[in-house]
C-alpha cells in the first residue's frame, strides 16, 4: 500500500516523478472505467492520460474529503461522459422508475449446478449484453468493491439513488445470464 | 410488504457485514425469498472473480514526459514575462533611454537692437542651452559666436525674456558694435524623460494591439488540442 498523502504532498512541492507510483496504482482502473463508458481502446487510452493529466494540474485543490482515487475516479467519469456526450453517443444514468422485480421460479439450483468458471463466462457475456450504466454501477461496486459513498461521489448521486440503480443493475443482469443457463448457453 | 422490497432488502443484507448463516436465518421461512438470496449471493461472489481490462499500454512514462514539458514551458514563459517586465521597467525609468532632441527657438530681431522670443519649450528637461551667434555687421566682418550656458542661468534669462518680451542685445558677449543684423539661435539639448503618462500615451495602444490579439491564442491552442484529442 503506497502512502498517497505523502506522494501528494511531494507532488505539490513539484516532484513530478513522485507521479509516477499514483500513475502505476491507478492506471488499470481508471483505463477500465473509461472503456466501460468510451468502449474504445484508444480513446479509453487517451482518456485516462488526460484524466491524470487534470488531475495532476489540479492536485492542490485536492483536500482528502474523499480517497484519491475517488477523486480520480470522478475526474475520469466526468470526462469520458462529457467525451460521449460530444460524440453523439448516449451514456445516461437513467431512473427506472418503471423497473418491476419478478419473482420467477427457483433459480438457484442451476447457479449451483454449472461449474465457477463457467458461470464467470456467462456473468460476463450477460455484462456484455445489459446497459452500459447497469454494467458500471456493477462494475465499481462488485467487481473493483468501491463503496456505496465512493460511488455517490463519482457518479455524483445521492446514496439511495446509487442503491436502487445497483438494485435493478444486478436485477437484469442476473435475469440475463439466469435466461443463457435456461437456454443451455453454457458448457456444462 | 411488496416484492420489490423484499428483494431490495436482500441486496441490503448481502451488503451489510452480516454473517452469511444470519442472513439464511432471517429467510428461513420463505422459499423463494431464500432462494434469491443463495443465486444472487453466487453471482455476487463469481463477480468479485472477474477481471477487469488492463491497460494494454503503460501510461507513466507519457504522462511523466508531458507534465515535464508542460512545467519546463511554464517556468520559460514566467522567466519570459518576467524577463518582458524588466525590460518594460527600464524602458520606463532609465535615464539613459532617454530621447535628445535639439531645439531651434528663433530670435526675431527688430530695429531697437531687441530681440524677442517668439516661442518657447518647456525647460523642464533642459540641461545646457548652446546659443549660437551669428553678426553681420557694417564695420566689422561677419562674426559667429557659440555660447554654452547653463540651464540656470538660461532661466533667469528666460524669466527676464518672459517679463519684458524682449532681450537687450548687450547682454550677449561679443556684439558691443553696430550690427545691421544679428541672429541668435537657440540650440538646447532637450532630455525630456519618458513620464508613464507619456509612454503610455505612445506605447498603450500598441500593448491593447497586443493584448488583445495574444488573449485568444492560449484559448485557441487548448481548443485545437482538445479537437485534436477527441
Amino acid at each position: 500500500m503506497i502512502d498517497e498523502k505523502n506522494i501528494i504532498e511531494k507532488i505539490i512541492k513539484g516532484d513530478i516523478d513522485s507521479y509516477s507510483l499514483l500513475i502505476n496504482e491507478y492506471q488499470n482502473d481508471i483505463y477500465s472505467l473509461c472503456l466501460s463508458i468510451v468502449k474504445n481502446v484508444d480513446d479509453a487510452m487517451d482518456m485516462t492520460q488526460e484524466a491524470f493529466l487534470i488531475a495532476f494540474e489540479n492536485i492542490k485543490s485536492f483536500k482528502y474529503k474523499a480517497k484519491f482515487s475517488t477523486w480520480l475516479y470522478r475526474i475520469a467519469y466526468n470526462l469520458c461522459v462529457n467525451y460521449v456526450k460530444r460524440k453523439g453517443d448516449l451514456f445516461i444514468l437513467e431512473n427506472d422508475e418503471t423497473f418491476n422485480v419478478e419473482i420467477e421460479d427457483k433459480t438457484s439450483g442451476i447457479w449451483e449446478e454449472i461449474e465457477k468458471e463457467e458461470r464467470i463466462r456467462l456473468i460476463n457475456e450477460g455484462l456484455k449484453r445489459i446497459k452500459d450504466s447497469d454494467r458500471l454501477i456493477i462494475e465499481l461496486k462488485d467487481i473493483k468493491g468501491l463503496s456505496y459513498e465512493d460511488i455517490s461521489t463519482i457518479l455524483s448521486l445521492p446514496m439511495g439513488t446509487v442503491k436502487s440503480r445497483l438494485f435493478r443493475a444486478r436485477e437484469n443482469l442476473k435475469k440475463v445470464v439466469e435466461n443463457m443457463m435456461k437456454k443451455g448457453d453454457f458448457n456444462k | 410488504m411488496e416484492k420489490k422490497e423484499l428483494i431490495f432488502n436482500i441486496h441490503e443484507l448481502i451488503d451489510s457485514k452480516k454473517e452469511k448463516e444470519e442472513i439464511l436465518e432471517i429467510f428461513k421461512n420463505d422459499e423463494i425469498l431464500l432462494d434469491r438470496y443463495k443465486s444472487l449471493s453466487i453471482m455476487l461472489d463469481d463477480l468479485k472473480n472477474i477481471e477487469t481490462p488492463k491497460i494494454p499500454v503503460n501510461l507513466e512514462k507519457s504522462i511523466v514526459k508531458k507534465l515535464k514539458v508542460k512545467q519546463r514551458r511554464r517556468v520559460l514563459s514566467l522567466s519570459l514575462s518576467f524577463a518582458l517586465s524588466i525590460i518594460f521597467l527600464i524602458i520606463l525609468f532609465f535615464p539613459s533611454l532617454d530621447k535628445k532632441e535639439n531645439k531651434i527657438l528663433p530670435f526675431v530681431f527688430n530695429k531697437q537692437y531687441k530681440y524677442t522670443i517668439s516661442n518657447y519649450v518647456t525647460m523642464n528637461n533642459i540641461n545646457n542651452v548652446e546659443i549660437t551667434l551669428y553678426v553681420k555687421d557694417n564695420l566689422i566682418e561677419e562674426k559667429s559666436g557659440y555660447l554654452k550656458i547653463p540651464k540656470e542661468e538660461f532661466e533667469l534669462l528666460f524669466e527676464t525674456l518672459n517679463e519684458k518680451g524682449d532681450l537687450i542685445i548687450n547682454k550677449i558677449e561679443g556684439t558691443g558694435e553696430k550690427t545691421d543684423y544679428i541672429n541668435i539661435k537657440i540650440n538646447y539639448k532637450n532630455n525630456p524623460k519618458i513620464s508613464f503618462t507619456g509612454l503610455m500615451g505612445s506605447i498603450l495602444p500598441y500593448i491593447i494591439i497586443a493584448i488583445l490579439f495574444f488573449i485568444p491564442l492560449p484559448f485557441l491552442i487548448k481548443k485545437y488540442k482538445k479537437w485534436k484529442l477527441y
